[in-house]
C-alpha cells in the first residue's frame, strides 16, 4: 500500500482551510456591520 | 444631517429576530457535529484502500463538497426564478447566498481533487474534461459575483443575478454528466460505470458506501443550508446597516 497519508493530510488542511476563510470572512462582515449600527443608535441616542 | 429620534426606529431594526438567531444556533451545533461524524466516517470507519492509500479517503468529502455545491448552486437558480416571478428581494438574497456558499464548496472540490490526483495520476492537474468542466463551472460563478458587484442600480442587479443564477446552473449538470458524455475522461466515475480510460478507480465496500452516503448528506443537508443561512443573516445585517444609514440622513 502506498504511503499516501501526507496527501490526506493536505486535502484536510485545505478543506478546513477554504470552510474556515468562508466562516471568518462571514464573522468579520457580520462583525463590522453590527459595529456600525451599534455606533449609529449610539449617535442617535445621544442627539 | 439630521438627527433622528430614538423612537424612529421600529423594533425590528433594534434587535435581530431572536428565535431566529437561536434556531440558527441549534442548526449550527447539528452542523458540526454532523461535520464530525462525517470526518469520523472517512477517517475511521471506512477501510483503507488497498492500491490508493490513505489518500483515497479525501473522495469521500471531495464528492460531498461538489453535492453540497450543486444544493447551494440550484437554490441559486431556484431563487433566481422566484425572484423573476414575484420581485421580491428576498429572492436575490437566497441566490447570492446559494452562490457564495456553492463558490466555496466548489473551491473545495476542485482542490481536493489535485490533492487527490497528485499521488494517483501524479500531476496535480490535466486538461480532462471533467477537470475543465469543473473549472468553468468555479470560474462562471466567481464571473457571477464579480458582475454582480459591478452593476450599482439594485432592481437591475437582482435581475441580472436571478438570469445569471438560473444559466450558470447549466454549468453544474454538465460537470456532473460530462463523464459519461465523453468516454476519453481520466476522471472515475462513482454514480455509474466508469469510462474505460478511468484512472484511479476503486471498488466500493460497504463501509466505504456508508462513508460516501454519509458524507454526502451531511455536507448537502447541513453545511450547505447552514452556510447559506449564515450567509442571509449578514445580508440582512447589511439591509438592517442600510435604512439606518437612509434614516439617519432624512
Amino acid at each position: 500500500m502506498p504511503d499516501t497519508l501526507p496527501d490526506l493530510m493536505l486535502g484536510l488542511v485545505v478543506i478546513f482551510g477554504v470552510l474556515g476563510l468562508f466562516l471568518a470572512s462571514v464573522a468579520v462582515r457580520q462583525y463590522n456591520a453590527q459595529r456600525t449600527i451599534r455606533l449609529i443608535q449610539q449617535l442617535e441616542d445621544e442627539s | 444631517m439630521g438627527a433622528v429620534s430614538h423612537a424612529s426606529f421600529t423594533e425590528p431594526e433594534r434587535a435581530a429576530p431572536a428565535d431566529r438567531t437561536r434556531l440558527l444556533r441549534i442548526l449550527q451545533a447539528l452542523t458540526v457535529v454532523a461535520v464530525l461524524f462525517g470526518v469520523f466516517m472517512a477517517l475511521g470507519y471506512a477501510g483503507t484502500d488497498s492500491r490508493q492509500g490513505h489518500v483515497q479517503r479525501i473522495f469521500y468529502m471531495h464528492l460531498a463538497s461538489y453535492a453540497g455545491a450543486a444544493v447551494a448552486f440550484g437554490t441559486a437558480a431556484v431563487a433566481g426564478v422566484n425572484y423573476l416571478r414575484a420581485r421580491q428581494p428576498r429572492w436575490d438574497v437566497l441566490s447570492l447566498a446559494g452562490v457564495e456558499v456553492g463558490f466555496t464548496l466548489s473551491i473545495i472540490t476542485l482542490t481536493t481533487g489535485m490533492v487527490w490526483a497528485r499521488p494517483i495520476w501524479n500531476t496535480w492537474w490535466t486538461w480532462d474534461p471533467r477537470l475543465t468542466s469543473a473549472a468553468i463551472m468555479v470560474l462562471t460563478y466567481a464571473a457571477y459575483l464579480m458582475l454582480r458587484n459591478g452593476i450599482h442600480n439594485p432592481d437591475q442587479r437582482r435581475r441580472f443575478a436571478a438570469v445569471y443564477a438560473i444559466l450558470a446552473l447549466s454549468t453544474v449538470i454538465f460537470t456532473f454528466l460530462i463523464t459519461r458524455i465523453r468516454p476519453d475522461t481520466i476522471h472515475p466515475t462513482v454514480i455509474g460505470p466508469s469510462a474505460q480510460n478511468a484512472q484511479g478507480s476503486f471498488a466500493m465496500t460497504d463501509s466505504m458506501l456508508a462513508a460516501m452516503i454519509s458524507n454526502m448528506i451531511v455536507w448537502s443537508v447541513f453545511l450547505a443550508p447552514t452556510l447559506m443561512w449564515m450567509r442571509i443573516r449578514l445580508e440582512r445585517t447589511y439591509e438592517r446597516l442600510e435604512r439606518l444609514r437612509q434614516q439617519s440622513l432624512s
